[in-house]
């Protein structure tokens, strides 16, 4: 775990960084060198996407998925803490669904050799951001989740 | 189908699921139970978080999260402090005027929310004002950055409605003003039994100059995004990245306070800050696509609006259309299902297309900020670390400040028509 | 499900997804299209059409991929859009390879048609028949533009497809494929010169608030595709197989003949506000001659073979 840690935190920064460079290096190249970079927005978005599924997974491990717990607040300590896997369940089913239809869509991108208008890349390098990035969701919300319950809940 | 969507979504959601998964999990339990394909799934996903115009959220809370870092922030609060500080409540005044001064630069209400409250809501903090209403004011505050121009909202809106974009930027900046006033009024109302409000002594012209000097830096930086933007020199995008190479150029080269070790820690956090709001629009991306496919927005718009055929009550259904609208979608999918239902119903009753396009971006800046689905709160809840039921709660006196201000709208056109007109803008 | 006699089963209603809004010649195409299946299957069959690439989330090449996996029932899209599912597409878009409405009119109704539909086939989809989005014409706030010369330095917002990056800067100009959605505002504050579009694009996103100068050069043509997904048409009798095709293809006369009439009206209007420019036969060759390298360089990639079947000689 602590190795895929890493590896997160080096893809999500590095990646960021990356978006940040290519922006404003268009920015730089359009004025001085006159000439616009134009697949930036094509390799942007690739990025981007990527970066925002894989943070979304990291994101459970620091409890920023904001739900409402108006009502499970009420309930006693020890209910609670069974409550909580009921998020890490739901992120399950539908990241799962996700996944496997996800996969299906990256498959048929790869049977119809589908690729980027700009710089040909193959479509299923950026779609398959969405099952690997479902895949992590799940090991991420229930990790959380186990955690969480080790700890008594919250 | 509608009662079995919003049925699952409510109680997921009252089960303390995370929105973003109750939003997709309604939605794909519904297509199983009433037999729709699913295989739309990953590519609505895919499709709406891959959009160029969401660049500036995960770039705008970097640039907050860095110009925090580099002191920059702590440095405009103390100049906005020797300026207003001896005045109560002064630096909500001064958080609203920022608001306005910043939506003039960011098209996006979360954007406006991020680059805003890493700054503000620990200044307010420190001032003695409520956590809570601090980040509520911020994010009702950050729904005027998609009324002010330049607004991606009215980007769209024009597109789909062919009307002016020209027009409806001008359009919208007595309103955003308007919004920025109530907002200013509620946060007095607020404040006013509030016994912890620092006032500071008034300042002298020195300490004044000085904190000018101090600060100067972070001063020039909406200088420099705006200059660029209105001197052609960078898209609204591309302004948001240019806030980040700024930042961290000041940080690194000024003020020397972010170190380069610092930096990996800062792209992290920003990349988790914006992906919570990403992954919420992703899902209510599939959320919405279920109301269009399954005509389940076309039905209620058509029964509500069956209620009455007076022009002025239609406005107001359609103000409660929206407002619900904003409860549950995000700003942009509201756009891409409501225009295209509502506007023949506008043309038909002989409403300028303009008038709608302002009133219905009110409506949605103010759905940015009401729970269970607002990205500003979720902003809002990711920096200042209160819980979204904390936030709700502060927030309801901005949003009746808001609806009045909505409600003018809807009944004085001229509010919106009168500085297009008069500046000749067709 | 249904076949002929069938007509207590329940009427099966197909979405259709155009790209753009209700106010185009697309929109009442497809609405046309229904109509006439609905006459002719006797209420079998209606169609929804949903406007502004709705079903997939505004993103065009996904409401393709929408049909190729059966999500979306039909769809209306040009073969610009049709690039992003394979670059042999572009062959319709080539520089003045189609230049006017006659040669349009040959080159799409010759065997190129079926080397399009085939190539759609290819991609899972089953091709009904062709409309048209128009010619793509230049404004910009710089100069009117006349000879390759004045195209020099331009900054140009040019759509996110290769072959369009390529060929301005073949031509001296500085392509940028800018998001469509900052265009305006780039236009009114001078981050870029110009842009490209057809008419209808410049009209409806009211470019003329913020352009000085239009050239009338024909260079890109652009033509529209309805198709519809393989599980509908694989459940279709044969009788309403013919029908299916027969209404799409009135319907996308009709689309175009609605397309060419709209495209004079938006000229008219445009004129008052933009010093329009109409390129002369000799200036276009000139063009023409200066853009061989595109050529060159795109036979490859979408084959001799189909840019012949529209008319490039080599
Ligand atoms: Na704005
Ligand atoms: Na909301």
């Amino acid at each position: 775990m602590k190795f895929l840690n890493k590896i997160e935190e080096y893809f999500l920064g590095v990646s960021l960084a990356i978006m940040v460079i290519i922006n404003f290096g268009n920015v730089l190249s359009r004025y001085f060198l006159r000439a616009s970079w134009s697949f930036t927005e094509e390799v942007v978005i690739i990025i981007f996407v990527w970066n925002s599924i894989l943070a979304a997974a990291v994101a459970y491990k620091h409890g920023a998925h904001l739900g409402l717990s108006v009502l499970t607040d009420l309930l006693p300590e020890k209910m609670q803490r069974y409550v909580g896997i009921l998020g890490a369940l739901a992120t399950t089913v539908l990241m799962a669904i996700l996944y496997k239809y996800g996969m299906e869509m990256v498959r048929t991108q790869m049977r119809f050799s589908q690729a980027t208008p700009v710089l040909g890349i193959p479509s299923w390098i950026p779609s398959s951001a969405i099952p690997i990035g479902a895949l992590f969701i799940i090991i991420r919300a229930i990790q959380s989740s186990y955690i969480a319950f080790k700890e008594g809940g919250k | 189908m509608a009662l079995v969507l919003f049925g699952i979504f409510t109680g997921l959601l009252l089960l303390n699921i995370p929105i973003a998964i109750s939003l997709g999990l309604s939605t794909i339990l519904s297509l199983i139970i009433f037999d729709f394909p699913l295989s739309m799934f990953p590519q609505i996903m895919y499709a709406s978080i891959g959009k160029f115009t969401l660049l500036a959220i995960p770039f705008f809370i970097l640039a907050g999260i860095i110009m925090e870092y580099a002191g920059i922030s702590k440095r405009l609060i103390k100049f906005a402090n020797v300026l207003v500080g001896h005045f109560r409540g002064g630096l909500a005044i001064v958080t609203v005027i920022v608001a306005c001064f910043f939506a003039a630069i960011s098209g996006s209400g979360p954007a406006t929310v991020a680059a805003l409250g890493a700054i503000l809501i620990p200044a307010m903090v420190n001032a003695g004002y409520d956590k809570g209403m601090s980040s509520a004011l911020i994010a009702s505050a950050g729904g005027i950055g998609i009324v002010i121009p330049p607004s991606i909202a009215f980007v769209v809106y024009g597109v789909l409605a062919e009307v002016s974009i020209g027009r409806l930027f001008v359009a919208g900046i007595i309103p955003g003003l308007l919004m920025g006033i109530a907002l200013i009024l509620a946060s007095y109302y607020v404040m006013r039994n509030n016994e912890n409000l620092i006032t500071y002594p008034k300042a002298t012209t020195k300490e004044i100059f000085m904190a000018f000097k101090d600060a100067f830096w972070g001063i020039l930086s909406p200088v420099i995004i705006l200059g660029g933007i209105y001197g052609g020199f960078v898209t609204p995008t591309e302004a948001a990245g240019v806030a980040v190479v700024y930042g961290l150029f000041v940080g690194l080269f000024i003020y020397k306070e972010i170190k380069i070790k610092d930096l990996g820690e800062l792209l992290v956090k920003a990349s988790i800050s914006s992906a919570t709001v990403l992954f919420i629009i992703a899902n209510a991306s599939v959320f919405a696509w279920l109301l269009t496919t399954g005509r389940i927005a076309t039905d209620m718009a058509n029964a509500l609006m069956g209620l009455t055929s007076s022009t002025i009550g239609i406005l107001l259904i359609m103000n409660v259309i929206f407002i619900i609208a904003g409860c549950f979608i995000d700003a942009i999918s509201a756009y891409y299902i409501l225009v295209p239902i509502l506007l023949p119903v506008i043309r038909t009753l002989g409403i300028d297309p303009v008038v709608f396009g302002v009133f219905m971006t009110v409506n949605l800046a103010i759905g940015l900020a009401t729970p269970p689905v607002g990205i500003n709160l979720y902003v809002a809840c990711n920096i200042s670390k209160l819980s979204l039921q904390e936030i709700s709660k502060k927030v309801l006196p901005f949003i009746v400040a808001s609806i009045i201000v909505l409600l003018m709208i809807t009944f004085i056109p001229q509010l919106s028509l009168w500085l297009p007109n008069f500046l000749g803008i067709r | 499900s249904g076949g002929e006699g069938n007509e207590s089963a329940r009427p099966q209603t197909l979405r259709m997804s155009i790209t753009v809004s209700e106010n185009s010649s697309w929109y009442e195409g497809a609405t046309l299209f229904g109509e006439l299946l609905e006459e002719r299957t006797n209420g079998r069959y209606l169609v929804d059409v949903y406007p502004n690439e709705q079903l997939s989330g505004g993103d065009t090449v996904r409401g393709i991929e929408m049909v190729q996996s059966g999500v979306t029932d039909l769809d209306i899209h040009s073969t610009i859009i049709w690039t992003g599912i394979d670059p042999k597409f572009t062959v319709v878009n080539m520089p003045w390879l189609i230049p006017s409405y006659d040669e349009a009119d040959a080159a799409l109704s010759g065997p190129g048609k079926e080397m399009l539909f085939d190539l759609a086939r290819d991609k899972g989809v089953v091709p009904l028949a062709l409309g048209e989005s128009g010619f793509r014409q230049v404004t910009n706030n710089v100069r009117p533009i006349t000879t390759p010369a004045d195209m020099n330095n331009l900054k140009l917002r040019v759509p996110g497809i290769r072959m369009y990056v390529d060929l301005f800067s073949e031509l001296g100009a500085d392509p940028t494929a800018m998001n469509f959605s900052e265009v305006f505002t780039s236009l009114q504050m001078g981050t870029i010169d110009g842009q490209e579009n057809p008419l209808d694009v410049i009209t409806s996103a009211r470019l003329e608030e913020v352009q000085k100068y239009m050239t009338m050069w024909n260079y890109s043509y652009d033509t529209l595709m309805m198709t519809v997904s393989e599980n509908v048409w694989n459940s279709l009798s044969d009788e309403d197989k013919v029908i299916f095709q027969e209404a799409a293809t009135e319907a996308m006369d009709f689309q175009k003949q609605r397309a060419r009439e709209i495209n004079a009206e938006n000229l008219e209007y445009l004129n008052e506000y933009m010093e329009i420019y109409e390129m002369t036969a000799e200036e276009i060759a000139v063009f023409r001659e200066a853009v061989q390298p595109i050529y060159d360089a795109f036979e490859s990639i979408i084959g001799l073979e189909l840019l012949e079947a529209f008319g490039y000689e080599k």
